[in-house]
């Protein structure tokens, strides 16, 4: 791979985060290969989330480096796409499926600039990719929990970021749009995009990552997930209670 | 031009900006943030008047607007000390900030025209008596000019930051994200309503401001989709409440703050009522004809098979006798099922149907 040279798309070198006096982070080192899908997994309170939030500059660590792609988070934002929580914003705002998805190319925007013909569509063609197109002049609030997560992910394709952070991305979602969105997520992975996904469900850790960060307030382990998802790292991350489960058939 | 054509002026430019003031106010959950602008300015008028000596100054406005974004960074550091929830600090700030001004107006200014009453209900009446004069002509009332110049202010404040508006009260972290800012743009946000709200003010008085600035994007949010549609719709209900309750003031000879905010109440029930998607009895048909499905499902259900007679129904159906009649009606007319003697069974059709659960009547 001609990749081996290039920086990795995302390294941590002794990130602490504290909330108040209390350290959520401790000294994490974690390195995620560009072009790699890396889940980070640990028990609830674990600081996941936190984790995807200092990395993105929207909490103050304590000490610690936040590099992507070989540079200062800062010189890069534009590079870096989140998809949050789904409850994270309030689905009773008055804003169509559309207004949402456009949001994702104000960045490039900038002030005063409003979306045109361009932008609407570009987020058209993300919302193709997450199928709804034909909720496009929808109300927020009257899509489901799973649509929801998808108009969150099409912001995110239409933000052109080649490093993309989600935030538990199958939560309150149906089996059926939970294997769609994996399937966009490794489609975007083969066209060489990297993505950090928090995840809870250790079952199907094997089939939708090729990296894995365990955590719990430290790094555990972190690597490809053949040699890092072993029992041993698991039970050490879970406390004891949990093995690596069987794959699903 | 006349008393009456100013106070039209005054009317429809007040209940315009502060419909359109109040849609992000009412999109952000924070409606009630007009309610303690509104009072928590007092003290800023107060003490502006108490140095100047003069009511028509506009530094008496810059300076209740600092009130106003003095009340707005209380409540935010004390909601961040998370001893006190939100709605709680702004409750335990802006009654303390209106007290100090009523204590300041009640102790300095007896004699003035700051009464208590002046404050709460506003005067919109004589308000068109306090002359703009330059060089000795009469350009007509100073609060209409006042009103229209706040009017225009908000206007270009919301057209120019509409995009980042929009996205620091849907997604403020995404905002700050992508460089918009968020806070700053929140604070100055709320700078540009707390001058809106104390140009209002004085004409509106401290209550109907907060009826004028909340009650026309409540009834825009139930008939729009999205923001800009609900500052349209806002703003038209907003000037409609204004030019009723003005023609409805001179008719019953009093001043038409009052008839303003009331017919921006009763134009919100009508909307609650009517609204056709969101309304109350678009959402009382919608769940009756779901109902109504729910029930035809559930007959064809026990209809399944050999069929049943009424006393069967009757039996297994724990509904009105008059509703069962109404779903046996509903299904034969829609040919899902026959009536054959004293018993009704499922057509071919009724059969498909109840094989494909999910399915309506």
């Amino acid at each position: 791979m001609t990749r081996a040279s290039a920086p990795p798309a995302l390294r941590i070198d002794g990130l602490t985060v504290a909330y108040e006096s209390d350290p959520v982070l401790w000294d994490i080192d974690l390195e995620l290969p560009a072009g790699c899908i890396m889940g980070v997994v640990g028990p609830n309170g674990a600081g996941k989330s936190t984790l995807l939030l200092s990395t993105l500059g929207l909490l103050p660590p304590l000490a610690g480096r936040v590099e992507v792609f070989g540079q200062p988070l800062e010189r890069v934002r534009h590079r870096v796409a989140y998809v949050p929580q789904r409850r994270s914003v309030d689905w009773d705002f008055p804003a169509t499926v559309m207004d949402v998805v456009l949001m994702g190319t104000y960045g490039r925007l900038g002030w005063f600039r409003r979306p045109g013909k361009t932008q609407r569509a570009e987020a058209m063609a993300a919302l193709e990719l997450v199928e709804m197109v034909e909720q496009a002049d929808s109300q927020i609030s009257e899509l489901s929990g799973g649509q929801q997560q998808r108009i969150f992910l099409a912001r995110a394709f239409v933000q052109h970021a080649d490093l993309l952070m989600m935030d538990e991305p199958f939560a309150g979602v149906d089996a059926k749009t939970e294997r769609a969105i994996v399937r966009l997520l490794h489609g975007l992975r083969d066209e060489g995009k990297t993505l950090l996904v928090v995840h809870h469900d250790l079952a199907t850790v094997p089939e939708y990552f090729d990296q894995v960060a365990l955590l719990n307030r430290k790094i555990v382990a972190c690597g490809p997930v053949g040699r890092t998802f072993t029992d041993a790292h698991v039970e050490r991350t879970y406390g004891g209670s949990v093995r690596v489960p069987v794959p699903r058939a | 031009m006349g008393i009456e054509f100013w106070t039209l002026v005054i009317s429809v430019a007040t209940g315009l900006m502060c419909s359109l003031v109040g849609v992000l106010l009412v999109a952000n959950r924070e409606a009630l943030v007009s309610e303690g602008l509104s009072h928590a300015v007092l003290p800023g008028i107060i003490l502006a008047f108490i140095v100047l000596r003069d009511r028509s100054s506009p530094l008496l406005i810059l300076s209740a607007g600092a009130a106003g974004l003095l009340m707005v960074v209380l409540v935010a550091a004390l909601a961040r000390t998370r001893l006190v929830k939100d709605d709680a600090s702004l409750g335990v700030v802006f009654p303390a900030l209106f007290s100090i001004g009523i204590v300041m107006a009640s102790t300095e200014l007896g004699n003035t025209h700051f009464h208590a009453h002046c404050i709460i209900d506003g005067n919109l009446a004589l308000t068109p008596l306090d002359r703009l004069v330059i060089g000795g002509t009469d350009f007509g009332p100073r609060p209409a000019y006042i009103m229209v110049g706040m009017l225009l202010v908000v206007v270009a404040f919301i057209a120019v930051f509409f995009k980042e508006l929009k996205l620091m009260v849907f997604d403020p972290l995404l905002a700050g994200r992508l460089g918009f800012r968020p806070a700053l743009l929140h604070v100055a946000w709320l700078g540009v309503v707390s001058l809106a709200t104390v140009s209002a003010f004085e004409v509106a008085g401290s209550i109907l401001v907060v009826a004028l600035m909340i009650t026309p994007p409540a009834a825009a949010y139930l008939l729009c989709d999205d923001l800009k549609r609900m500052m349209v719709v806002s703003a038209a209900l907003g000037v409609l409440s204004a030019v009723l309750g003005f023609y409805l003031g001179l008719a019953l000879d009093i001043a038409p703050t009052g008839p303003m905010s009331s017919v921006a109440g009763f134009v919100f029930l009508v909307v609650l009522l009517v609204a056709p998607k969101r309304g109350l009895l678009a959402r009382a048909s919608r769940r009756r004809i779901q109902r109504r499905d729910l029930r035809d499902r559930v007959l064809l259900l026990q209809l399944a098979g050999a069929g049943a007679d009424r006393a069967y129904l009757e039996a297994h159906l724990p509904w009105e006798p008059t509703a069962i009649s109404r779903a046996l009606d509903r299904t034969v007319r829609a040919g899902l099922v026959v009536e054959q003697g004293t018993r009704w069974r499922l057509t071919d059709m009724g059969d498909a149907r109840v094989r494909s659960p999910g399915s309506r009547a």
